[in-house]
């Protein structure tokens, strides 16, 4: 009688790993759907992706990002997509590569005590980071984020749009010290037509793209100038203030231009 | 009944630990050593050990790809080099997002540089750059520094 019991148990062991499986794509559905709802609470998730076009574990890190930004009706979900500069090399560059956004992912490691750089890597509300094609971890940690109520006492406002040029203010009544204030320039979309070789016309499409990124000292009041690359595109400020000790977000904030 | 829901709940464990094992224990590491033909002739081999899941790029990628994958040696009046590295036929698989094939290795590799011993004293001093991924992750290309000294036979 209990050798039976024994065997069943050792059987139940794949199927109850096959179940998992199944429903893990199930979960994460749910998940973001979840994320993406109407979000009236005083909580926020930014979520900062650091990706390449020449990664070649990037792309479904790339998707997932899609997939979160596709019909979003949480204006409090912030996305960040950083491409980084360490795979450009004379003869190979991704046309939105800069070595501020490598910067960025350096001072994570910092902060975080992570040995190593890689892409796709997922940071959250500037705390926690995972893989950036780990959609469950993702999701998990972006839910989670969502559950912390913060101040919410950054504003901003465009002040002028000429041509290519917009200037945006901010007003904040943060009292934390050590922080400082960044803006991010977004391009929410764009495809990038790969030139190399054999890979001509192949297009690779991508969403929420920082094209410039600006930092300063918190205060009560500042402003910041950018410049946009092209007036034909769909852009999007997002605003955030940081502590410069641990890393975290503390509040953050978005304009559509 | 009871060692057999520990038993289940190592194995669970397993899995839990394998996938971060690759991303904290997944370092390339290089074993660089100088063989000696004769008192003239040498040869520099570097070997590589790739860990599990992990993959290391072969020389040859095409120079439009964001591969990067080579060696330098610093010239020195006790050596000089006598052709190119050479490398192991490598494995090839089609890179969709590039839309090019690429080359790489996994587990062991050697690569080797033949070279004429000219001097009785000197050091044989290079930097390899490589490349690692995973199904999941890159890593930022790398350099590894070696120096090897020239005894006189």
């Amino acid at each position: 009688m209990k050798s039976i019991k024994e065997i069943l148990y050792v059987l139940s062991l794949p199927l109850i790993i096959t179940l998992i499986m199944a429903f893990k794509g199930f979960a994460d559905d749910q998940k973001l759907e979840n994320i993406k709802a109407k979000n009236s609470g005083k909580s926020f998730a930014v979520v900062e992706l650091f990706t390449s076009e020449g990664c070649w574990s990037c792309p479904p890190a790339d998707e997932l990002i899609a997939r979160l930004e596709k019909d979003n009706e949480n204006k409090k979900l912030f996305i960040l997509a950083y491409h980084v500069d360490y795979w450009d090399h004379q003869g190979w560059k991704d046309r939105f590569s800069k070595a501020k956004f490598t910067e960025r992912q350096k001072q994570y490691a910092t902060w975080m005590n992570l040995g190593t750089l890689y892409t796709p890597q997922m940071v959250i509300n500037g705390k926690t980071e995972t893989v950036g094609s780990e959609s469950t971890k993702v999701l998990r940690s972006i839910q989670s984020a969502m559950l912390e109520s913060h101040a919410e006492n950054l504003i901003v406002k465009m002040e002028k749009s000429e041509g290519k040029s917009i200037q945006i203010s901010y007003t904040s009544t943060s009292a934390s010290k050590n922080s400082i204030i960044l803006m991010a320039l977004v391009q929410k979309k764009a495809s990038s037509q790969v030139s190399a070789g054999e890979n001509a016309g192949k297009a690779l499409s991508h969403v929420q793209i920082v094209r410039d990124l600006q930092s300063r000292t918190l205060q009560a009041n500042d402003s910041f100038s950018f410049k946009l690359p092209d007036t034909k595109e769909d852009w999007e400020i997002i605003a955030f203030e940081q502590n410069q000790n641990s890393g975290e977000i503390i509040d953050a904030t978005s304009v559509n231009l | 009944m009871n060692k057999l829901a520990i038993l289940m709940i190592a194995v669970l464990m397993i899995f839990c630990g394998y996938s971060k094992g690759q991303t904290s224990n997944g370092q390339v590491t290089w074993e660089c050593i100088l063989k000696r033909k004769s008192p003239e002739e040498g040869e520099i081999s570097m070997k590589a050990k790739i860990p599990l899941g992990w993959h290391m790029y072969a020389l040859g990628n095409s120079s439009k790809s964001p591969i990067k994958m080579n060696f330098k040696f610093l010239p020195d009046k006790s050596y000089e080099l006598v052709g190119k590295v050479t490398q192991p036929t490598p494995l090839r698989k089609f890179e969709k997002v590039l839309g090019i094939p690429v080359t790489y290795f996994e587990n062991d590799v050697e690569f080797s540089q033949r070279i004429k011993i000219k001097g009785k004293n000197g050091t044989i001093r290079g930097t390899i750059q490589f490349m690692q991924c995973s199904d999941e992750i890159c890593i930022p290309p790398q350099e590894f520094g070696f120096a090897l000294k020239i005894f006189s036979l």
